[in-house]
């Protein structure tokens, strides 16, 4: 079986200058939370959910995060506020690892399981050409074995 | 002790030692390869090319490592990281920020009274660690810019560390050659720390006073906060307390227990493993091994240049340059106190206080025992000798308060530095001069007098 056969019918990708508002409402809007940041046909990152919400956490809470228990009650509320117009490209994960058309899903089953990944991106000869998540995996897999 | 072979003085294993000497502390200093690694391969090679038979490496209490410090250090590691993992510290930091009413210049005061006292007591890393994540905090919510908290705890942090024999490891490697006790620290080196601190608060007070103003409802929120839900695991917290608590009176009486300070505080450590719940594993992970090892290999090279006469050749210069007699070494006290602060500013104060260390002896053998005795093996009168004194706190005084110069001078400098441009508050080399360089020459200036008025 090769990623190939595993592709999502339509991925979810954004422009690197999107802002964060509009990939939160994609995010909000389909059933996947990972998506490949594309420009032009070219990957040139990908952004999750999780960035997103990195955004939104001071980094003196990533040294303690007890310290979120004593913040004031609308921090959160104001905080988001800040992101209105912050763009895809401050907040994606630059170096992703990918995988050619011709790859075996067995890989990216490693990455999901091994790497923590959700998405992987399909990149051919430097050109974005789809993404394989788990569900798509797990469709594919299901669908070639019998009851 | 094994004698020292004559023969090879100023002969082919004379310079051995001193290339790898040479070589070694300038792999640490220019940071080229990781000090560590410079240290131990540097250790290895002075045992390998026998400059050190492997006899006196690893059981010589004179050229080898000197376990009673590397079982002190890893001891105190192990209380730190319990207590660190308790939230006690996050608790004392807000409870603090709220006895300062939620304004900053109090709050920055007493923040730097906290991190003073706690880098005395435990090491200053840590307690930068522990402090600089709350000072972003309340300075996120009080919306005033945090690098001059951040500067201000990590001066206060060295200067803390000055006080005690555990608070810095230039305190700890002099306590061990010179065979100084937690109470000496208490007694000659404290009262000055106290000093210092009173000086130095009152200059952040004068130099910020004015700038550090915010709003009414902005001081609310620091005053709103809960500080009782920092405590993470209560009964941890309260056994980790009581016995660090131990530990320090431990500290305070074990000469007259006849316990090293590494035996109070292997104790300590492994009674508070033994009453916490949970696998040691992760404490013990989270020891700094690479500064252990640096330790172990820096003991090493450092032996090897003793051994073979390097240290009593630099000694005898010292002496000329300095003229230190058995009636007053007032000369090479102060000399000691502003060259080491001057170098410490600038390299890493362990390998430098390591080195100078027999240096001290060397020098006290030559004026007080005609060089006739072994300076490896000097009697306590020696050591303690009222002539000598001051020389050894002058010394520990420059090693430890040089580190505020700049950025790099110490490794609570680097930390909070480095801490400061994750959260995206870049400080750089010249904004760390500005506020080093006076903190330094205060410092310095009131341990001179110190020094001047207590012993001569």
């Amino acid at each position: 079986m090769l990623v190939r056969d595993a592709l999502v019918h339509s991925p979810f990708v954004v422009s690197p200058n999107a802002t964060l508002f509009a990939l939160v409402d994609g995010i909000l809007a389909g059933n996947q939370t990972t998506a490949s940041v594309v420009d032009g046909d070219r990957l040139v990152g990908v952004v999750s959910a999780t960035d997103v919400l990195k955004q939104l956490v001071p980094a003196y809470l990533a040294m303690d995060e007890n310290l979120a228990h004593v913040l004031h009650a609308s921090f959160f509320e104001e905080e988001l506020g800040k992101l209105r117009n912050v763009q895809v490209h401050h907040a994606m994960v630059r170096d992703v690892d990918t995988l050619p058309p011709d790859a075996s899903v067995m890989q990216a089953v490693a990455m999901f399981v091994r790497r923590g990944h959700k998405t992987v991106p399909i990149v051919d000869d430097g050109r974005f050409v789809g993404a394989v998540t788990r569900r798509s995996v797990l469709k594919l897999v299901r669908g070639s074995v019998d009851d | 002790m094994p004698a020292i072979d004559h023969a090879t003085v100023h002969g082919t294993t004379y310079w051995l030692a001193a290339t790898l000497f040479v070589v070694t502390f300038v792999l640490i200093v220019s940071e080229k390869v990781h000090k560590t690694k410079a240290a131990l391969f540097g250790g290895a090679l002075t045992i390998a090319l026998g400059i050190l038979s492997q006899e006196e490496a690893f059981h010589s209490p004179h050229f080898g490592i000197d376990h009673g410090v590397v079982f002190l250090l890893i001891s105190m590691m192990v209380l730190v990281n319990v207590i660190g993992h308790t939230g006690i510290f996050g608790w004392a930091a807000i409870k603090v920020a709220k006895l300062g009413r939620g304004r900053p210049l109090p709050i920055m005061l007493l923040f730097c009274a906290l991190t003073a006292l706690a880098s005395a007591l435990l090491d200053n890393v840590t307690t930068v660690l522990l402090v600089a994540p709350v000072t972003l905090l309340i300075a996120d919510e009080l919306d005033v810019d945090p690098i001059p908290f951040l500067l201000a705890e990590a001066m206060a942090s060295n200067i803390g560390g000055t006080a005690t024999l555990i608070g810095d490891p230039p305190n700890i490697l002099i306590a061990a050659r010179a065979r100084f006790t937690f109470d000496d620290f208490l007694f000659h080196l404290t009262p000055a720390v106290l000093v210092i601190m009173v000086a130095f608060l009152i200059a952040l007070r004068v130099f910020f006073g004015k700038r550090l103003r915010v709003d009414e409802h902005k001081r609310q929120r620091v005053l709103a906060m809960d500080e009782r839900r920092m405590i993470k695991d209560r009964s941890l917290a309260v056994k980790s307390l009581s016995v660090l608590a131990l530990t320090l009176v431990g500290f305070t009486m074990h000469s007259t227990l006849q316990l090293e300070p590494a035996t109070v505080a292997l104790t300590g450590a492994a009674l508070l493993l033994l009453i916490s719940r949970g696998e040691p594993n992760r404490v013990l992970a989270e020891v700094e091994w690479p500064t252990i090892f640096f330790f172990m290999g820096l003991f090493l090279v450092i032996g090897g240049i003793v051994k073979v006469g390097i240290v009593r050749d630099i000694s005898a210069m010292v002496i000329q340059a300095t003229g230190p007699t058995a009636d007053s070494m007032k000369t090479t006290a102060f000399s000691l106190l502003w060259f080491s602060a001057a170098l410490s500013a600038v390299v890493d104060n362990i390998p430098y206080v390591a080195t100078m260390n027999p240096l001290v002896l060397d020098m006290a053998n030559s004026v007080l025992h005609g060089g006739q005795a072994d300076p490896n093996n000097l009697p306590l009168e020696t050591l303690h000798a009222p002539v000598l004194q001051p020389v050894w706190w002058s010394f520990a005084l420059g090693s430890c308060l040089g580190g505020n110069a700049t950025a790099i001078g110490a490794s609570a400098n680097v930390v909070v530095v480095g801490l400061a441009g994750r959260a995206g508050h870049k400080i750089t080399f010249g904004r760390f001069l500005k506020f080093g360089v006076p903190t330094m020459l205060l410092t310095l200036v009131i341990s001179h007098v110190y020094v001047l008025l207590r012993y001569y």
